[in-house]
């Protein structure tokens, strides 16, 4: 067995051969130097590979693999996770990375910092730039649950005001990303890996900006549809995600009663409950705008 | 030591230097050329011009007294408006006022005596703060900075007093030294200097956390050997060299292993105003643009501020 480093970047790499090297540079010139890239390709192609064997000739912390039948962005993300974990199970710490956004160098040894000073924090983020071909853009200063003991308090915060494309490529505590479930076959599975998170622990935010990320194509339901499925999409994915994700949580916590919080079937319920009312409002409150101005 | 007696010391190493014929001695250019012309007085300067040695950074790419004989100027308005901005969005943690000594001027804020140069050395801080590049260099281990030129040793001041637990390293013309060495062993006066050529090459770095600044000329470079350099400086400097020279910096800056490198850019970065020199940046350190906080608006003198991270050589 390989022994374990510390953390494991799972990279779900998807035909990026323009931005692969820089990406794949930024995270091997980390000041934290303790890790294992495991690389999950769900787009193969000799462009591709040939960047990775580039720098895995001269550093060993790179592991590649591909996939013979493409997985869809949910199942490609579930592999990176899974074969760190078989690979590294050892490691304390998981980040999601991707191909074509850059990390600063400081990027792990704040993250690792944050995790090892507060052992109640599931995961830690860094404040973000955006990164437009002409300009670069502060992200606003994202919400953060660092202290907060309820659970349910800090479902409240994070079904209200997460920003789940930033958070979820911060760094997790790995045992309890795998309690949360990983990412579930939902759409915007991002916010709801973050809300199973919430309950079992808090999040905390770096205060400084580490994560370059780029800006590519808006956000729209039928994309995602077609990016995070592979082949045929399930027909509950053209439910409201709020509602898929009340589903889940529904299903896990007052019936299965699992997902890592130790609580009864009936708080599970009423947990499940607030998750969509919660998730309701927010949505309508970012509809509100586009309804007025027609 | 007063500062006239530390301009002697540093204007007999100046003039060794200036005479060294070095194979490694750059061509100056025209800019160069025109500062050591309006500098030249200051290789024969009196106590009292020494004293006032502040007013003498207006060739190095400082600001000019003149500007704030008349309160409430437009400069002076302009200046109270983005301090006030950046004090509500980043605090006032790293602002370092103008200090009074060697002539010091500025317009009186809350925070004290601050001109243009101020404002700008605070962006730049506040900038490399941005960068996540900062909060190492406030604390232990002591680490090595290297400022390229080093103008009038207005921004080594700001940087050494925000983080003292540096050794500064400025390379530049022996010329612009007899402003910025006096007037950083003037604002430090317990500082610890050391002088390129006052020792053996090996010496220069004995023992160098104990040591404050160190100063050589820009034709030392090869046979500059840091045991470590952390951050590299370029305020402005090398758009004023060839691309032959900004070329033999940024190489220097790899070779030794320095992990960022700071460029401050007149302008927006994105109108592409200095390409050959982000050029030159890039073969070896990926620039990032640091998002601004405020522009600085006085006309035409906008800045962009990226940051290197130091590339893999595969």
């Amino acid at each position: 067995m390989t022994p374990s480093p510390r953390v494991v970047l799972g990279l779900a790499a998807y035909n990026r051969p323009d931005t692969l090297a820089r990406a794949l540079e930024s995270l091997l010139d980390q000041t934290f130097g303790d890790f294992a890239i495991v690389i999950v390709d769900d787009a193969p192609s000799p462009a591709i590979e040939a960047i990775v064997r580039t720098y895995s000739s001269v550093d060993h912390r790179i592991v590649y693999e591909v996939n013979a039948t493409r997985l869809g962005m949910i199942g490609n993300w579930r592999r990176t996770f899974q074969r760190g974990r078989e690979l590294f199970p050892g490691a304390d710490y998981f980040a999601w990375v991707s191909d074509h956004d850059v990390w600063h160098p400081r990027w792990l040894e704040v993250l690792v910092s944050i995790l090892d000073q507060n052992p109640r924090s599931v995961l830690a983020y860094p404040q973000t730039v955006r990164v437009y071909p002409r300009e670069r853009r502060r992200m606003p200063v994202p919400f953060e649950t660092a202290g907060v003991r309820d659970p349910g308090e800090r479902l409240r915060r994070t079904a209200l005001a997460a920003a789940a494309g930033n958070c979820v490529y911060g760094l997790f505590r790995t045992r309890a990303l795998a309690d949360a479930g990983v990412f579930r076959p939902v759409l915007m599975p991002d916010l709801e890996i973050l809300v199973r998170l919430a309950l079992i622990g808090e999040f905390t935010c770096a205060p400084e900006m580490l994560w370059y990320r780029e800006v590519a194509g808006g956000f729209s339901l039928p994309r995602q549809r077609r990016m995070l499925f592979a082949g045929r999409v399930p027909p509950y994915a053209y439910l409201p995600p709020n509602v898929q994700h009340f589903g889940l949580l529904l299903w896990d916590l007052a019936v299965r009663r699992r997902g890592g919080a130790a609580i009864s079937r009936w708080t599970g319920l009423k947990l499940a409950a607030l998750q969509l009312r919660l998730s309701t409002r927010r949505e309508l409150s970012r509809l509100r705008p586009a309804l007025a101005s027609e | 030591m007063t500062a006239y007696e530390h301009y002697l010391r540093v204007r007999d190493w100046a003039r060794r230097m200036g005479a060294l014929d070095s194979p490694g001695k750059p061509a100056r250019t025209d800019t160069e050329l025109a500062v050591a012309r309006a500098l030249a007085p200051l290789w024969d300067a009196s106590p009292d011009t020494i004293a006032g040695l502040r007013r003498w950074a207006d060739p190095v790419g400082g600001a000019s007294a003149a500007d704030y004989e008349s309160p409430e100027s437009r400069i002076e308005k302009a200046i109270r408006r983005d301090l006030k901005r950046l004090f509500v969005q980043v605090g006032r943690d790293l602002f370092v006022e103008e200090p009074s000594f060697l002539g010091g001027f500025g317009c009186r804020t809350t925070e004290g005596r601050c001109n243009e140069d101020t404002l700008r050395f605070f962006s730049v801080l506040v900038a490399l703060q941005d960068g996540a590049v900062l909060p190492p260099f406030r604390q232990q281990p002591r680490r090595i900075v290297w400022e390229i030129g080093g103008g009038w040793g207005g921004f080594a001041y700001q940087f050494k007093t925000v983080c003292p637990n540096v050794t500064y390293l400025i390379t530049g013309n022996p010329d612009t030294f007899l402003v910025s060495a006096v007037y950083l062993m003037t604002a430090f006066p317990g500082a610890r200097c050391r002088f390129f050529g006052e020792s053996s090459t090996d010496a220069l770095w004995h023992d160098w956390e104990n040591v404050d600044f160190i100063f050589a000329p820009e034709e030392a470079l090869a046979s500059l050997r840091p045991p470590r350099l952390d951050l590299t400086l370029d305020l402005l400097a090398l758009r004023e060299m060839t691309s032959e020279r900004v070329g033999r910096h940024v190489r220097h800056a790899f070779e030794a292993g320095c992990r960022y490198l700071y460029s401050l850019h007149q302008g927006d970065w994105a109108d592409g105003e200095s390409p050959t020199l982000w050029r030159a940046i890039e073969r070896l350190y990926w620039l990032h643009p640091v998002p601004s906080r405020v522009e600085l608006r006085k006309a035409g003198a906008e800045y962009s501020h990226l940051i290197g991270w130091r590339r893999k050589q595969i």
